[in-house]
């Protein structure tokens, strides 16, 4: 699964450690996240997309088996 | 698990460590006086028990303390302790862990047969152990979730 949070944090102008401490996670799972050695629970997700503002579909994209 | 919730926890963590640091010598007084006389060895044992629980007690409580007196370590640990990723390694490593552990064992039953009847027979009550606690494990979780 591979996710949009790198390129709108940039467009955002915001930092890992500012997007980390709004997600209450720690700056490695935002590192984690954005290079894809990690997928985000459907909480932290949830979460995510909210700060960004747009949902999950758009933050994250589903591919292959991911999809019915 | 809320940010209250979290300092309760610490704040339970203070206490018990505390109490680890002041109960250890009288526990070992205790045993000392109802074992009666015994061997050097035990003595040592004791002592280093002793000593164990002071200063794991006392490093717990320093740290516990200081978490306490400062928001943002508070914080800070509040997130490390709460963050799913950190959750999810540790997952992953108790399972790979325990896995490790029952292959290492059963090898050393097979291995040590050849040299100790006692020490195979104690790694195999071993085993036995940790395969009814992973069982346990899996049983009550499988009716948690």
């Amino acid at each position: 699964m591979q996710n949009r949070i790198q390129e709108l944090r940039k467009a955002r102008k915001v930092t890992q450690q500012e997007l980390a401490d709004a997600l209450r996670v720690t700056r490695q799972t935002i590192i984690s996240l954005e290079s894809g050695k990690y997928n985000a629970s459907l909480t932290l997700a949830h979460k995510a997309a909210q700060f960004f503002g747009i949902t999950i579909e758009e933050l994250f994209v589903f591919e292959g088996d991911e999809n019915l | 698990m809320t940010m209250e919730e979290y300092r309760k926890k610490v704040t339970f963590r203070q206490r018990m460590a505390i109490s680890m640091c002041l109960a250890a010598p009288s526990s070992t007084w205790l045993i000392r006086s109802l074992a009666g006389d015994v061997s050097e060895y035990a003595r040592g044992l004791l002592a280093g028990v002793l000593v164990a629980g002071i200063l794991i007690g006392a490093f717990f409580a320093a740290r516990m303390t200081m978490l306490l007196k400062n928001e943002d370590k508070l914080r800070e640990q509040y997130i490390k302790a709460t963050d799913e990723r950190n959750q999810a390694i540790g997952r992953e490593t108790s399972r790979a862990a325990c896995l490790i552990l029952l292959v290492v064992l059963y090898l050393g039953i097979i291995v040590s047969a050849f040299f100790s009847m006692i020490v195979s027979l104690t790694l195999f009550c071993v085993l036995q152990v940790l395969a009814a606690a992973v069982f346990g494990a899996f049983f009550y979780y499988k009716g948690k979730m």
